[in-house]
Protein backbone atom coordinates (compact mmCIF):
# COMPACT_ATOMS: atom_id res chain seq x y z
CA UNK A 1 0.00 0.00 0.00
CA UNK A 2 2.55 2.25 0.85
CA UNK A 3 4.58 1.76 -2.24
CA UNK A 4 1.85 2.60 -4.06
CA UNK A 5 1.44 5.96 -2.68
CA UNK A 6 4.88 6.45 -2.90
CA UNK A 7 4.83 6.05 -6.69
CA UNK A 8 1.67 8.20 -6.64
CA UNK A 9 3.16 11.38 -4.91
CA UNK A 10 6.33 10.78 -7.37
CA UNK A 11 4.17 11.34 -10.08
CA UNK A 12 2.43 13.93 -8.81
CA UNK A 13 5.40 15.64 -7.26
CA UNK A 14 7.53 15.08 -10.98
CA UNK A 15 10.76 16.13 -9.41
CA UNK A 16 13.48 16.65 -11.98
CA UNK A 17 17.21 17.23 -11.58
CA UNK A 18 19.12 20.90 -11.41
CA UNK A 19 20.21 20.57 -15.12
CA UNK A 20 16.45 19.32 -15.92
CA UNK A 21 15.10 22.78 -14.30
CA UNK A 22 17.12 25.08 -16.58
CA UNK A 23 16.56 22.71 -20.07
CA UNK A 24 12.86 23.18 -18.96
CA UNK A 25 12.85 26.90 -18.41
CA UNK A 26 14.79 27.50 -21.77
CA UNK A 27 12.49 25.53 -23.56
CA UNK A 28 9.45 27.70 -21.67
CA UNK A 29 10.98 30.83 -22.66
CA UNK A 30 11.83 29.66 -26.32
CA UNK A 31 8.08 27.97 -27.11
CA UNK A 32 6.22 30.73 -25.59
CA UNK A 33 8.03 33.35 -27.20
CA UNK A 34 8.53 31.83 -30.80
CA UNK A 35 4.95 30.97 -31.20
CA UNK A 36 3.81 34.36 -29.95
CA UNK A 37 5.62 35.51 -32.45
CA UNK A 38 4.66 33.14 -34.88
CA UNK A 39 1.36 33.36 -34.17
CA UNK A 40 1.47 37.32 -34.80
CA UNK A 41 2.90 36.67 -38.19
CA UNK A 42 0.45 34.18 -39.54
CA UNK A 43 -2.44 36.03 -38.38
CA UNK A 44 -1.27 39.69 -40.04
CA UNK A 45 -0.05 37.57 -43.35
CA UNK A 46 -3.37 35.90 -43.53
CA UNK A 47 -5.35 39.31 -42.27
CA UNK A 48 -7.22 36.92 -40.17
CA UNK A 49 -6.75 37.06 -36.20
CA UNK A 50 -8.45 34.17 -35.60
CA UNK A 51 -4.98 32.26 -36.88
CA UNK A 52 -3.10 34.05 -33.92
CA UNK A 53 -5.90 32.62 -31.41
CA UNK A 54 -5.56 29.20 -33.18
CA UNK A 55 -1.46 29.05 -33.26
CA UNK A 56 -1.10 30.90 -29.96
CA UNK A 57 -3.53 28.47 -28.50
CA UNK A 58 -1.39 25.58 -30.01
CA UNK A 59 2.02 26.88 -29.46
CA UNK A 60 0.72 27.19 -25.40
CA UNK A 61 -0.54 23.53 -25.90
CA UNK A 62 2.70 22.49 -26.63
CA UNK A 63 4.83 24.69 -23.95
CA UNK A 64 2.72 22.89 -21.40
CA UNK A 65 2.82 19.51 -22.83
CA UNK A 66 6.59 19.34 -23.11
CA UNK A 67 7.80 21.12 -19.41
CA UNK A 68 5.01 19.96 -17.04
CA UNK A 69 5.47 16.55 -16.75
CA UNK A 70 8.96 15.10 -15.52
CA UNK A 71 10.09 13.61 -19.01
CA UNK A 72 12.75 11.72 -18.73
CA UNK A 73 15.21 14.55 -20.24
CA UNK A 74 14.75 16.41 -17.37
CA UNK A 75 16.24 13.61 -15.58
CA UNK A 76 19.55 12.66 -16.39
CA UNK A 77 22.21 14.60 -14.33
CA UNK A 78 20.41 13.05 -11.25
CA UNK A 79 21.99 14.44 -8.06
CA UNK A 80 24.40 11.99 -6.26
CA UNK A 81 24.66 11.66 -2.59
CA UNK A 82 27.10 10.75 -0.18
CA UNK A 83 27.14 6.85 0.99
CA UNK A 84 26.64 6.66 4.60
CA UNK A 85 29.79 4.53 4.39
CA UNK A 86 31.61 7.28 3.39
CA UNK A 87 31.97 7.86 7.64
CA UNK A 88 35.19 5.83 8.70
CA UNK A 89 35.37 6.78 11.98
CA UNK A 90 33.10 8.05 14.83
CA UNK A 91 33.39 12.08 14.61
CA UNK A 92 35.28 12.46 11.94
CA UNK A 93 34.49 11.74 8.38
CA UNK A 94 36.60 11.39 5.32
CA UNK A 95 34.04 13.16 2.17
CA UNK A 96 35.34 12.95 -1.23
CA UNK A 97 34.95 15.95 -4.07
CA UNK A 98 36.37 15.87 -6.89
CA UNK A 99 38.16 12.39 -6.53
CA UNK A 100 40.28 14.03 -3.87
CA UNK A 101 39.96 13.48 -0.12
CA UNK A 102 38.47 16.52 1.94
CA UNK A 103 39.05 16.00 6.03
CA UNK A 104 36.00 17.49 8.00
CA UNK A 105 36.90 19.22 11.45
CA UNK A 106 34.13 17.84 13.69
CA UNK B 1 11.52 24.45 -11.98
CA UNK B 2 11.50 21.30 -9.73
CA UNK B 3 8.25 20.11 -9.48
CA UNK B 4 5.22 19.68 -11.28
CA UNK B 5 3.48 22.63 -9.54
CA UNK B 6 6.24 24.80 -9.76
CA UNK B 7 6.88 24.40 -13.87
CA UNK B 8 3.21 24.54 -14.73
CA UNK B 9 3.23 27.97 -12.33
CA UNK B 10 6.43 29.13 -14.19
CA UNK B 11 4.75 28.19 -17.86
CA UNK B 12 1.41 30.38 -16.83
CA UNK B 13 3.11 33.20 -15.25
CA UNK B 14 5.49 33.91 -18.27
CA UNK B 15 2.02 32.86 -20.92
CA UNK B 16 0.58 35.78 -19.11
CA UNK B 17 3.30 38.19 -20.35
CA UNK B 18 3.91 36.71 -24.15
CA UNK B 19 0.09 37.52 -24.29
CA UNK B 20 0.17 40.76 -22.98
CA UNK B 21 3.30 41.64 -25.16
CA UNK B 22 1.01 40.04 -28.51
CA UNK B 23 -2.11 41.74 -27.78
CA UNK B 24 -0.43 45.08 -27.82
CA UNK B 25 1.17 44.35 -30.60
CA UNK B 26 -2.09 43.71 -32.58
CA UNK B 27 -3.52 46.58 -30.95
CA UNK B 28 -0.53 49.01 -32.24
CA UNK B 29 -1.27 47.30 -35.78
CA UNK B 30 -4.51 48.74 -35.95
CA UNK B 31 -3.21 52.57 -36.41
CA UNK B 32 -1.72 51.27 -39.59
CA UNK B 33 -4.93 51.43 -41.19
CA UNK B 34 -6.32 54.74 -42.62
CA UNK B 35 -9.67 55.10 -41.54
CA UNK B 36 -11.15 56.92 -44.06
CA UNK B 37 -15.36 55.75 -44.54
CA UNK B 38 -17.11 58.26 -47.01
CA UNK B 39 -20.95 58.95 -46.52
CA UNK B 40 -23.80 60.67 -48.43
CA UNK B 41 -26.82 61.80 -46.56
CA UNK B 42 -30.13 63.38 -48.52
CA UNK B 43 -33.04 64.04 -45.97
CA UNK B 44 -35.89 63.13 -48.07
CA UNK B 45 -39.05 64.16 -45.52
CA UNK B 46 -38.86 66.12 -42.26
CA UNK B 47 -42.03 66.10 -40.25
CA UNK B 48 -43.03 67.21 -36.74
CA UNK B 49 -46.10 65.87 -34.52
CA UNK B 50 -47.50 66.52 -31.53
CA UNK B 51 -47.46 63.55 -28.78
CA UNK B 52 -48.36 62.35 -25.42
CA UNK B 53 -45.08 61.52 -24.09
CA UNK B 54 -45.69 60.43 -20.46
CA UNK B 55 -47.49 57.18 -21.48
CA UNK B 56 -51.44 56.85 -20.87
CA UNK B 57 -51.21 58.45 -17.58
CA UNK B 58 -49.89 61.89 -18.99
CA UNK B 59 -51.00 65.13 -20.85
CA UNK B 60 -48.11 66.15 -21.17
CA UNK B 61 -47.27 66.70 -24.92
CA UNK B 62 -43.95 67.15 -26.37
CA UNK B 63 -43.22 67.61 -30.43
CA UNK B 64 -41.78 64.61 -32.18
CA UNK B 65 -39.45 64.98 -35.34
CA UNK B 66 -40.18 61.95 -37.82
CA UNK B 67 -37.19 62.48 -40.33
CA UNK B 68 -37.13 60.29 -43.93
CA UNK B 69 -33.60 60.27 -45.62
CA UNK B 70 -31.49 58.88 -48.04
CA UNK B 71 -27.80 57.17 -47.32
CA UNK B 72 -24.79 55.88 -49.90
CA UNK B 73 -22.64 54.78 -47.20
CA UNK B 74 -19.02 52.57 -47.83
CA UNK B 75 -16.89 51.59 -44.32
CA UNK B 76 -14.48 49.44 -46.10
CA UNK B 77 -12.08 51.24 -45.12
CA UNK B 78 -13.17 50.77 -41.43
CA UNK B 79 -12.27 46.93 -41.39
CA UNK B 80 -8.89 45.57 -41.19
CA UNK B 81 -7.54 42.07 -39.23
CA UNK B 82 -8.44 43.49 -35.57
CA UNK B 83 -11.84 44.91 -36.60
CA UNK B 84 -14.88 43.01 -34.68
CA UNK B 85 -17.96 45.22 -35.55
CA UNK B 86 -18.24 48.59 -36.25
CA UNK B 87 -21.34 50.98 -34.67
CA UNK B 88 -22.48 53.37 -37.20
CA UNK B 89 -25.23 56.07 -36.52
CA UNK B 90 -27.02 59.44 -37.75
CA UNK B 91 -27.13 62.24 -35.80
CA UNK B 92 -29.32 65.69 -36.00
CA UNK B 93 -27.53 68.65 -34.54
CA UNK B 94 -29.12 71.77 -34.13
CA UNK B 95 -28.77 75.09 -31.84
CA UNK B 96 -30.83 76.88 -29.57
CA UNK B 97 -31.11 79.96 -27.25
CA UNK B 98 -31.44 78.04 -23.64
CA UNK B 99 -29.81 74.83 -24.65
CA UNK B 100 -27.61 75.95 -27.10
CA UNK B 101 -26.15 72.64 -28.54
CA UNK B 102 -28.24 69.96 -29.11
CA UNK B 103 -27.64 66.39 -30.45
CA UNK B 104 -29.69 63.66 -31.10
CA UNK B 105 -29.22 59.58 -32.56
CA UNK B 106 -32.15 59.33 -34.99
CA UNK B 107 -30.99 56.14 -36.64
CA UNK B 108 -27.68 53.51 -36.00
CA UNK B 109 -26.82 50.23 -37.25
CA UNK B 110 -24.16 47.01 -35.92
CA UNK B 111 -22.11 45.94 -39.04
CA UNK B 112 -20.11 42.42 -37.90
CA UNK B 113 -17.12 41.93 -39.66
CA UNK B 114 -18.63 38.86 -41.05
CA UNK B 115 -21.50 41.27 -43.02
CA UNK B 116 -21.74 40.64 -46.89
CA UNK B 117 -21.12 43.90 -47.70
CA UNK B 118 -19.59 46.97 -46.01
CA UNK B 119 -21.81 49.37 -48.07
CA UNK B 120 -25.08 50.76 -47.62
CA UNK B 121 -27.53 52.13 -49.64
CA UNK B 122 -30.55 53.22 -48.11
CA UNK B 123 -33.58 55.11 -50.29
CA UNK B 124 -36.24 57.06 -48.04
CA UNK B 125 -35.41 55.00 -45.21
CA UNK B 126 -37.22 56.21 -42.03
CA UNK B 127 -35.16 57.00 -38.78
CA UNK B 128 -35.09 54.43 -36.17
CA UNK B 129 -35.78 56.91 -33.58
CA UNK B 130 -38.58 59.57 -33.24
CA UNK B 131 -36.95 62.38 -31.04
CA UNK B 132 -38.16 65.33 -29.55
CA UNK B 133 -36.38 67.93 -28.13
CA UNK B 134 -35.42 69.02 -24.59
CA UNK B 135 -38.03 71.72 -24.44
CA UNK B 136 -40.44 70.16 -25.99
CA UNK B 137 -40.65 72.57 -29.36
CA UNK B 138 -38.63 72.44 -32.13
CA UNK B 139 -39.72 76.20 -32.87
CA UNK B 140 -38.52 76.43 -36.06
CA UNK B 141 -35.14 76.12 -36.12
CA UNK B 142 -32.38 75.14 -38.19
CA UNK B 143 -30.86 71.23 -38.12
CA UNK B 144 -28.43 69.19 -40.17
CA UNK B 145 -27.75 65.44 -40.45
CA UNK B 146 -24.36 63.52 -39.77
CA UNK B 147 -22.77 60.12 -40.07
CA UNK B 148 -20.51 59.00 -37.02
CA UNK B 149 -18.92 55.67 -36.93
CA UNK B 150 -17.12 54.06 -34.11
CA UNK B 151 -14.72 50.60 -34.64
CA UNK B 152 -14.69 48.21 -32.00
CA UNK B 153 -11.90 46.03 -32.45
CA UNK B 154 -10.85 42.43 -30.89
CA UNK B 155 -7.94 44.02 -29.65
CA UNK B 156 -7.27 47.05 -28.47
CA UNK B 157 -8.96 50.80 -28.06
CA UNK B 158 -11.98 51.72 -29.54
CA UNK B 159 -11.82 54.03 -32.44
CA UNK B 160 -14.07 57.13 -33.22
CA UNK B 161 -15.05 59.39 -35.87
CA UNK B 162 -17.53 60.94 -38.54
CA UNK B 163 -17.35 61.04 -42.13
CA UNK B 164 -17.20 64.76 -42.33
CA UNK B 165 -18.43 64.66 -46.01
CA UNK B 166 -21.56 63.09 -44.78
CA UNK B 167 -22.75 66.52 -42.68
CA UNK B 168 -26.03 67.56 -44.82
CA UNK B 169 -27.18 71.19 -45.90
CA UNK B 170 -29.00 72.62 -42.91
CA UNK B 171 -33.05 72.06 -42.71
CA UNK B 172 -35.40 73.73 -40.72
CA UNK B 173 -37.67 71.91 -38.22
CA UNK B 174 -40.82 72.99 -39.42
CA UNK B 175 -43.90 73.91 -37.97
CA UNK B 176 -46.12 70.78 -36.16
CA UNK B 177 -48.00 69.01 -39.05
CA UNK B 178 -46.73 70.97 -41.67
CA UNK B 179 -44.52 68.81 -43.91
CA UNK B 180 -41.54 70.70 -45.86
CA UNK B 181 -39.95 68.73 -47.91
CA UNK B 182 -36.11 69.50 -48.23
Amino acid sequence: MEAIQDQFQAIVDGFIDFKGQKLAEQITTYTLSVSAILAFLIGFATQNIVYTLYVGLAGTGLTFLAVVPPWPVYNQAPVKFLSASGNKSAGGGVIIVDGQEVKVKT
Amino acid sequence: MHSSLVRLQQVFGFLTTVSFALGTLIALTSYLYPMTPTASIKVRDIAVVKRRSGGYYSTRQNEYAKIKFDLNADFDSLYNWNTKQIYVWISTSYGGDRYPTNEMIIWDKIIDKTALSKKITLKNEPAKYNVHDITGAYANRNATLKLSWNVQPHVGVLMWGSASDSVTESFMWPSEKARAAV
